[in-house]
């Protein structure tokens, strides 16, 4: 597998969890979110790809919307996280964080560098 | 909303067909707002068409996420799920365009014999002419066997066709969760 094949597998996996993470901050709508993730580079994605999975997460019934007027310009469709969601998002950052930290102990401990 | 974006709303609903047409129109909806959104921040409708990426790889997007998820509602449900699945996963490639048809034929021939021969096997058992079992002219079944040995090949057709379907099946979930997986990222600058 191309290194680039399996960053864009890790970043993937991980677009969910920041999604819902954003949204939990506030109600989002779309372009809202977008501008959001880009501010992280490696979390940038073609803009087209989070809104097929707005609706994912809004079938499964992780995340609710409702469109708004809003002042100056069209209607927004802002989301914000159901029960079902933040039970979720929660249970999500804690096996991030397991996960994250196992992975940077593999990595850098002195004894996996010895076995390494 | 200019000419081009016009165009690309157009295309994207066009290829949002096999969606219900409430979530058919709420997803044009929210993608023109996008649009808008990105145009009144002062980019180029350009940019933010191609931020957006091909319309009809959207719309893919979105298709293939619906027949992964909507659940099915009893047999009828689950049988016009399943050629929908068929027909959008056929559209997909060329190896798809060959070998779902072609399955799904093979699936249905089959399951056909195996409803039709016990019965053209009874039917013969009772003597009614012109039913052949075996080379025509040459070696044939005793009649007295055309039940059990109709039962035989029917079985035989029901596990093929069994088969196929699970195949079938597989080989629509893979497509599928393919086209889901289809978040193509940006290359990150190395």
């Amino acid at each position: 597998m191309r290194a680039g094949e399996w960053s864009s597998q890790i970043r993937r996996g991980t677009l969910e969890l920041c999604i819902l993470a954003l949204i939990a901050q506030k109600p989002r709508y779309g372009y809202d979110l977008v501008s959001a993730l880009e501010r992280w580079e490696p979390l940038a994605t073609t803009e087209g790809t989070v809104y097929p999975l707005l609706r994912r997460l809004q079938r499964e019934g992780k995340v609710e919307a409702s469109w708004q007027e809003s002042a100056a310009g069209p209607p927004r469709k802002y989301y914000r996280l159901t029960p079902h969601g933040r039970d979720l998002l929660e249970r999500m950052t804690a096996d991030w964080a397991e996960l994250s930290e196992a992975v940077r102990e593999t990595l850098f401990t002195e004894e996996a560098k010895s076995h390494g | 909303m200019d000419d081009a974006a016009e165009r690309y709303l157009e295309e994207l609903r066009r290829n949002l067909s096999p969606l219900p047409e409430d979530e058919r129109s709420d997803a044009v909806r929210e993608i023109e707002s996008h649009i808008a959104e990105g145009q009144a921040d002062g980019r180029p409708t350009a940019a933010v068409l191609a931020g957006l990426g091909d319309a009809r790889t959207l719309a893919r997007a979105y298709v293939a996420d619906y027949h992964l998820r909507v659940p099915r509602d009893g047999p009828l449900g689950s049988a016009s799920r399943f050629v929908l699945s068929s027909t959008f996963v056929s559209g997909t490639g060329l190896l798809s365009l060959f070998v779902v048809p072609l399955l799904a034929l093979l699936i249905f021939l089959a399951g056909l014999l195996a409803v039709v021969t016990p019965v053209l096997g009874v039917l013969r058992t009772f003597g009614v002419p012109g039913i052949v079992m075996g080379e025509p002219g040459d070696w044939q079944v005793p009649v007295v066997w055309s039940f059990p040995a109709s039962l035989a090949f029917a079985a035989a057709c029901a596990v093929f066709a069994w088969v196929g379907y699970k195949l079938l099946r597989g080989y629509l979930r893979l497509v599928l969760a393919g086209y889901r997986r289809l978040l193509p990222f940006r290359s990150v600058a190395r």
